[in-house]
């Protein structure tokens, strides 16, 4: 009888022993197939929030874009008619009346408007420079400028056949444009030479005025001071390029240089 | 609201037992308690399970045979097998139903996995103990037909001792999954983000 109860005992124990077994191995499985499912919801829902954030992005973009697009064909169609108008009305001004010094700075802020006008508008334009070229984008700037008779342009360029990305192209060009600003609205200057250089490894642009000149002392190195300088410097170092600027009483000399080797694209 | 009823379901299940300890005392049997409870007891699981998988089809599924359990059970007490007879058809029947309940939720995880730990999810345990249980039930069960009559009365009763730690295992279980369905705990627990 007790031999019995061994066995009876040991049958027991088996039998809660494989049913543990079996339910532990069951719940392994199970552990192991849900970790590896939880996994590839994980990285599909990381998939689908960067496919969301990429999109929200292109549509901010695109956004942005349209709304430039129409701020620059507003001042195109709208305020640069309206300057041209006035430039109409203060010539016929100038053929019935005597010239006075006021008439003559009328008809130079008149030009400038509409200078500036149409620098906006096409600045404004999202696809400018990767529509016209850098180059291209540059000498439009320099015709325009000497069309308004604000300034006299001299203009050189030696240029080998060069080749710069689209997203450099932009920031040179924004460079450029700085540095036109800058000697129209402090320079006080009658003249500029600008001077395109380039070769296989080298992109440069120079701008040299006979305006009044700065104090160089106080230019920014590294984003302080004056907001469109600093830009610039910022600019430049962000492109890997070398800008250098010098100023005295005869006038200010801006020369920015563009090694392609050490340019991040 | 799934552990509402599971809450409802437990405080059930002890009156339950508690009754049942009675009729032993009383009458030697507690299988009239039990003929009562399965079908109220797979109803509750039925509701819980109905609330933790929210998709139709699955629903659908655990509704139908809880709604033939009860006039099945009706049947089964009036006619078909005397109130004191063990093991109950019904008393089987909800072991099976439950166990496809317990399979489902777990199929539901599969399914529908969530960001956090398993390990923190009280439905995982919730199923997890249902299912330990009721497979523990059925080995149980199994230890009483005919190839183990000649099992010494002593061994029998070692069996059903073995069946209520299984018992106090799965309450524990439930214990477990109520605390973690606890919003205080999922604050105290939640990985730092």
């Amino acid at each position: 009888m007790p031999q019995q109860n061994d066995n009876d005992l040991l049958l027991v124990i088996a039998g809660v022993t494989v049913f543990f077994l079996l339910f532990a191995i069951g719940l392994i499985v199970f552990v192991v197939v849900y970790y590896n499912k939880q996994r590839a919801f994980r990285r599909e829902k990381e998939q689908a929030e960067a496919r969301y954030r990429e999109e929200l992005a292109r549509t901010q973009q695109e956004v942005r874009t349209e709304l430039l697009q129409n701020v620059s064909d507003e001042i195109h169609d709208n305020l640069g008619q309206v300057a041209s108008l006035i430039k109409i009305y203060v010539n016929t001004l100038q053929v019935n009346d005597p010239q006075t010094e006021s008439h003559k700075e009328l008809k130079n802020l008149v030009n400038r408007l509409i200078y500036d006008l149409k620098t906006l508008s096409l600045n404004t334009r999202p696809d400018y420079i990767t529509q016209a070229g850098l180059i291209d984008a540059m000498e439009t700037d320099l015709n325009r400028l000497e069309a308004s008779g604000m300034i006299h342009i001299r203009y050189e360029k030696n240029m080998e056949e060069f080749t710069l990305h689209n997203d450099l192209q932009l920031i040179v060009y924004r460079m450029f444009q700085e540095s036109v600003n800058n000697v129209i609205k402090h320079a006080q200057a009658t003249e500029i030479l600008v001077q395109l250089t380039s070769d296989q490894h080298h992109f440069s642009f120079q701008l040299q005025d006979n305006g009044k000149g700065f104090d160089t002392v106080s230019l920014p190195e590294a984003g302080k001071g004056k907001s469109g300088i600093a830009n610039m410097y910022r600019r430049s170092v962000a492109i890997g390029g070398d800008l250098s600027i010098q100023s005295d009483t005869r006038g200010t000399s801006i020369l920015f240089t563009l090694n392609h080797k050490n340019s991040p694209v | 609201m799934p552990f509402r009823l599971l809450t409802i379901l437990l405080a059930f299940s002890f009156f339950t037992e508690s009754l049942s300890r009675l009729f032993i005392k009383e009458f030697y049997n507690p299988m009239p308690v039990y003929h009562i409870y399965a079908p109220i007891s797979v109803m509750l699981y039925c509701g819980i399970v109905y609330l933790m998988v929210p998709r139709k089809l699955i629903q659908w599924i655990c509704i139908i045979p809880a709604m033939i359990a009860i006039p099945f059970s009706l049947l089964n007490s009036l006619y078909l097998q005397p109130l004191d007879e063990f093991p109950s058809n019904m008393v089987l029947f909800s072991h099976i139903l439950l166990s496809v309940y317990s399979l489902i939720i777990f199929y539901h995880l599969l399914y529908s996995p969530e960001d956090r730990s398993l390990f923190r999810n009280p439905v995982f345990w919730f199923s997890v103990g249902t299912l330990i249980f009721q497979a523990a039930s059925f080995v149980y069960l199994g230890f009483d037909q005919p190839i183990f009559s000649k099992l010494s009365p002593e061994m029998k009763i070692t069996i059903s001792n073995v069946h209520l730690y299984f018992a106090m295992l799965m309450y524990a279980i439930y214990g477990l999954s109520l605390w973690l369905d606890n919003p205080r705990s999922e604050t105290h627990h939640a990985p730092a983000e």
